[in-house]
């Protein structure tokens, strides 16, 4: 018998699935399956791959991966787009006019991608905070809902942040108030049946959004809600910032918070966790995402918060002057220990604060 | 490391007794081993086990390949097991990367043999090793330079290379 011929062509198929496991990014694994045939057959003969890395999104429409490198995509900026926000693997773009419409970057494909995905609405926070819009994606149309205030006729509360859970909206309202949203896909285009949020967790007055700290400094604590394998999480980001500053610059985030709902009790409520179990959560407004790092192709860490600069109350104003650094204040923090760490290598900070762009996560599917 | 004529026995080594064991490559070159070593290869440990005369036969794996593999399951079963938390159990491990380091500083055609032959003999901390060290040559490139690295030729039709670009139309360079 002779020993096995070395070239790399040949090379077993389950071989190039072990190498395939240890490239967390998408674009490396899509390269890889252009080499030639036998590799291409190995590479799509298990299509059950680790998810590959998010990448950051920035608001000009491209994309860049976690070391910095750029990802190529299709201009998703066009002309008469004015607001734009990554969710998962699409772009949800809201025109001039007020229409909205969902494009694969990735594919340039308008919509279609999402025949398949289980989940099919797409929401996103308008008219600064005080409403939101909804699309099922198939129609390329969106509906608006909003959140009335009992206390004030014709006024409506303030939404900090939205997140799906088992198939319904919930907007997160001050002083940690949870309001959820019935979905129905027949019926999005009727306003009247499917614009209304009932309320699930009551507002706690205690709970404000700025703590005076000392004479000098402030505490802001934003909140975020997240999907987290079958539990809907809220998280307090608690920042802190010098007294007299600039909104925004000096921005420093301290510590996190986690707590789960409880929706089982009548009215709901939070409850304090102390541990992710293993998930690794990318924070940001309206599409944080939560993902079991042992699960992740490397690269992502257990049990940490993932956490870009806030995105701030009026991003259409990026486009007409300069914006604060949108890496001042990002970071992993690891809620096992509390520690905070830099989130990109510093060349790649340094390179990207020169876009003054603001960034947001992406997550290429691995197909 | 050197091919020995031994057969399997007792002999001393760092002053204690320890078994061998000798592994015959396909090119009829014989190693003697430390059993201790050996056994890292699954393949081979079960070998022992089923027993057998004249040394165990590796007809998947040449004298070249199989003495780099020996000389990783040498270094990686010498490694005593000191208190975790020591600072030699940390040099330890300092050590046995930098020794991995080295070791995949090996030409193409010697890493694919040795991919394969930790695959065959099931040697999972080299396996790991080398697959590591292809995945991070591949990483940032193109797949034409790739197919440069790699020596592999561009086997798609001018159809299929279309079908391919349309793929991935816009995506990544």
């Amino acid at each position: 018998m002779v020993a096995l011929p070395s070239s790399w062509e040949n090379l077993p198929p389950d071989l190039l699935d072990l190498v395939l496991h240890l490239l967390p990014s998408l674009a490396d694994r899509v390269r890889l399956r252009a080499v030639c045939r036998p590799w291409r057959a190995a590479a799509q003969r298990k299509p059950r791959l680790p998810p590959p890395l998010p990448c950051l999104a920035l608001r000009d429409g491209t994309l860049v991966d976690l070391q910095g490198a750029p990802v190529r995509c299709a201009p998703i900026l066009r002309e008469r787009v004015f607001r734009y926000l990554a969710v998962d693997d699409l772009a949800f773009l809201v025109h001039d006019d007020g229409a909205c419409s969902l494009t694969n970057p990735l594919s340039g494909i308008l919509s279609s991608p999402l025949d398949s995905t289980p989940d099919p609405f797409i929401a996103i926070i308008i008219m600064e905070g005080y409403g939101i819009a909804v699309s099922a994606c198939k129609q390329l149309d969106a509906i608006s809902a909003m959140i009335p205030d009992p206390q004030r006729t014709r006024s409506t509360r303030r939404i900090y942040d939205i997140a799906f859970f088992n198939g319904k909206l919930y907007a997160i309202t001050e002083y940690d108030g949870l309001q959820a949203l019935e979905l129905d896909v027949g019926r999005l285009h009727e306003p009247n049946s499917s614009s209304r949020f009932h309320k699930c967790i009551a507002e706690d007055p205690k709970q404000q959004r700025i703590y005076r700290a000392t004479d000098d400094i402030d505490y802001l604590v934003l909140r975020y809600l997240v999907e987290c394998s079958g539990k809907l999480l809220m998280i307090r980001r608690w920042m802190s910032f010098p007294h007299e500053a600039r909104v925004g610059d000096h921005d420093r985030t301290s510590w996190f918070e986690v707590f789960e709902t409880d929706l089982a009790t009548v009215p709901g409520q939070w409850i304090n966790v102390d541990s992710l179990d293993g998930l690794a959560i990318f924070l940001n407004s309206e599409c944080s995402k939560s993902v079991l790092a042992s699960k992740c192709a490397g690269g992502v860490q257990e049990d940490c918060i993932y956490f870009m600069h806030r995105v701030f109350d009026n991003p259409s104003m990026q486009y007409f002057g300069p914006c604060v650094n949108p890496l001042g204040d990002s970071g992993v923090c690891n809620m096992r220990d509390g520690n905070i760490t830099p989130l990109l290598p510093e060349a790649v900070m340094t390179e990207l604060r020169c876009k003054q762009q603001y960034l947001t996560w992406f997550f290429p599917t691995g197909s | 490391m050197a091919a020995a004529d031994s057969c399997d026995g007792i002999s001393t080594s760092g002053g204690g007794w320890e078994k061998t064991v000798t592994l015959v490559s396909s090119d009829d070159a014989r190693f003697e081993v430390r059993e201790a070593a050996a056994s890292l290869s699954q393949t081979v440990r079960r070998m022992i086990r089923a027993g057998g005369d004249g040394g165990i036969p590796l007809p998947k794996v040449d004298a070249r390949t199989l003495s780099t593999v020996l000389e990783y399951c040498n270094k990686h079963a010498a490694v005593p097991a000191p208190a975790p938390e020591s600072s030699s159990a940390e040099a330890a491990a300092v050590d046995l990367e930098w020794f991995d380091k080295e070791l995949m500083h090996v030409d193409l055609a010697t890493l694919c043999s040795l991919i394969r032959a930790a695959d065959y003999l099931e040697v999972a901390g080299l396996l790991d090793l080398t697959c590591k060290t292809v995945a991070d040559m591949i990483k940032s490139k193109t797949a034409e330079e790739i197919r440069q690295m790699f020596g592999i030729q561009n086997d798609f039709t001018p159809e299929e290379e279309e079908q391919l670009s349309r793929e991935n139309a816009g995506v990544f360079e």
